[in-house]
């Protein structure tokens, strides 16, 4: 599995290594790089602070991961299996992941602000622990497995890498305009005045808490779609795959890093923070055994002191909102 | 019988156990300037919150062209037709100053979601109508040469010109003013002043303001409307109310005195 070769330093000492690396973690940062994008219109653009990242994650990746899949094998516990197209199954995730942003939003976006991230952060230990806990719903701990490939039935092999990386970068790209598009008009402008300040906004007649939504759920479905692109590329997914860390914690580095508010700072955030990420391992090798055993800890550790320079030094970002955002002046 | 746009009656807010607005109650006329003067934590900019949405009241009632809107949301209020200034400027600071007032504007195509990706040139012709709009109003208030500017940017009497400009974008039919002179230089002061009456006058905009310049207010007002302690004590023409004696005593001090 390619992501488990960007994690594995001992692969890159072929030519043929290096470049399966390389393909391996721009796919990954393209993944990445959509959920940032999703997370800067809910937090970036518009204030909101979602601490479940990973729960959209989540429900995309298995939503796609039901539709799309067989129907379950001998050892196997599962609702749905319904073998249908791919595409489908990404628009069914967008679509759930929507909905569940809706029902979290529903009762938490009128209070203030605080209530929603709480909300958020519990909803995602839920999320996990109902996957894990319940018979015959996700398959439980042993995951889902056996998640069929992007266009897999038309290319095989080897040559495979770079089919999946061009439907990922070219997913980001089209991911990227329209966000880009959205955000640059006076709905994107209401959203930022809210960030600002919701209670003028209130008062020049905006009715914040629909607009909160309204950013919420459709960020939720990006997040969606990143996660069921994850799962067709991973093949198999389990609970304990997404945890905060890596579903919530590492994209909100990636936006703050870049820039708030700013979509190219998103993509950019992705960019460092993957390759941050997924590089820091490598230099597992020549660090001395004591460190080398301990790479994954160091790494975690190195991380949040980055963030803590960042938001010192660089605090609005590598690529800071740009004060003219409108498309259309 | 006076026409009245605004209704207030037995208006009452406290906050813990401090009545920063005890029963008060009294009427705007339409078409005309009402000033609202008091000391201090009279609960003037309470009133305000109240009117304009932005704090729900304990008790009482408030009627805009007869129709109640106590309970509604500051969104809706403004949709009515009340647009307000606050005493502490609310800027958007990562906005520009331009984009502020574009903001105030209603019945935005581009603010639904789903016109964008079908109305993209009628948004454009929208938005560029909206920004010569904007220039218009900020070359009244005297910030045209800073449109594009940052709000965050703006020195503190701007960021007060700023407030007034986001207020008259609309053209509402009541504007609530907390202190719009406050912190203006002089000069500037006189020519909102003169603004102000010509909206009245050409446009018949009602207008309520808030204000401690006596001179300015009474000067402006057609009306004024004394509070202290949060209760209305008296209501008249200027004359009428700056020379009682509660007046002067409570808030004047002695060098009003004739
Ligand atoms: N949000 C609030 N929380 C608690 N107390 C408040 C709040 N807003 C106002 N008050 C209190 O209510 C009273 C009235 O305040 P208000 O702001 O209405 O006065 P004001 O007449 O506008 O005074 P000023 O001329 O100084 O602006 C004051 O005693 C104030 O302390
Ligand atoms: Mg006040």
């Amino acid at each position: 599995m390619d992501f488990l070769i960007i994690e594995n330093s001992y692969l890159l000492l072929t030519a043929t290594g290096v470049m399966n690396w390389f393909v391996g973690f721009l796919t990954t940062f393209a993944i990445f790089a959509i959920m940032a994008l999703a997370l800067n219109i809910q937090w970036g653009f518009t204030g909101i602070f979602n601490f479940g990242v990973v729960s959209f994650f989540m429900v995309g990746a298995y939503t796609s991961a039901l539709f799309t899949i067989g129907p379950p094998g001998e050892y196997e516990n599962y609702i749905m299996g319904f073998e249908l197209p791919i595409l489908f199954g990404w628009f069914a995730a967008m679509i759930t992941s929507g909905i569940v942003a809706l029902l979290i939003g529903l009762p938490t976006l009128r209070l203030q602000r605080d209530f929603l991230a709480i909300a958020t952060i519990g909803i995602a230990a839920i999320l996990r622990a109902v996957a894990l806990s319940t018979e015959g719903f996700v398959n439980r701990a042993r995951g889902m497995n056996g998640i069929p490939r992007i266009l897999g039935d038309v290319v095989s092999g080897p040559d495979y890498k770079w089919v999946l990386l061009a439907i990922t970068l070219t997913t980001l790209v089209i991911v990227y305009l329209l966000v880009e598009k959205i955000t640059a008009s006076p709905w994107g402008r209401v959203l930022r005045s809210i960030r600002e300040n919701e209670e003028t906004t209130k008062s020049v007649g905006k009715d914040t808490v629909n607009y909160r939504m309204q950013a919420f759920v459709l960020g939720a479905m990006i997040m969606g779609l990143g996660g069921a692109i994850w799962a067709h590329r991973m093949t198999s997914i389990d609970p304990e795959a997404f945890n905060d860390l890596f579903g919530t914690f590492l994209i909100w580095t990636m936006v703050m890093v870049g820039g708030n508010g700013s979509n190219k700072g998103a993509v950019m955030g992705a960019f460092l923070c993957c390759t941050f990420w997924f590089g820091f391992p490598l230099i597992q090798e020549s660090l001395p055994d004591i460190l080398g055993n301990k790479v994954f800890q160091l790494r975690e550790i190195s991380i949040g002191v980055l963030i803590i320079l960042f938001l010192l030094y660089k605090p609005n970002g590598v690529i800071p909102e740009k004060p003219k955002i409108s498309r259309h002046l | 019988m006076t026409d009245s746009i605004l209704n207030i009656e037995l208006l009452e807010k406290s906050f813990g156990g401090n009545k920063a607005v005890d029963e008060a109650s009294f009427a705007i006329e339409r078409g005309k300037i009402t000033g609202l003067i008091g000391p201090n934590g009279a609960g003037k900019t309470t009133c305000f919150n109240c009117i304009a949405g932005n704090i729900v009241p304990d008790n009482g009632s408030i009627t805009f062209n007869g129709d109640d809107i106590t309970e509604l949301p500051p969104h809706k209020i403004f949709k009515l037709g009340i647009s307000r200034t606050f005493q502490i400027p609310q800027e958007l600071t990562m906005l520009t100053v331009q984009e502020n007032l574009m903001l105030a504007s209603k019945n935005q195509l581009g603010e639904r979601f789903y016109n964008n990706w079908f109305l993209g040139k009628r948004i454009g012709e929208q938005e560029s109508n909206l920004q010569s709009r904007a220039i218009e109003v900020l070359s009244t208030v005297g910030l045209a040469d800073k449109a594009l500017d940052l709000a965050g940017t703006l020195s503190g009497g701007q960021r007060k010109l700023l407030e007034l400009g986001r207020a008259l974008m609309e053209e509402p039919e009541l504007v609530l003013l907390d202190e719009p002179n406050a912190g203006v230089n002089p000069k500037l002061a006189n020519q909102l002043v003169a603004k102000i009456k010509e909206l009245n006058k050409t446009l018949k905009i009602t207008f309520l303001i808030i204000g401690h310049d006596i001179d300015v207010v009474s000067n402006l007002s057609d009306r004024l409307v004394f509070m202290s302690a949060g209760k209305v004590l008296l209501e008249g023409s200027p004359d009428e109310v700056l020379n009682s004696s509660i007046v002067q005593d409570a808030y004047l001090g002695s060098q009003y005195r004739e």
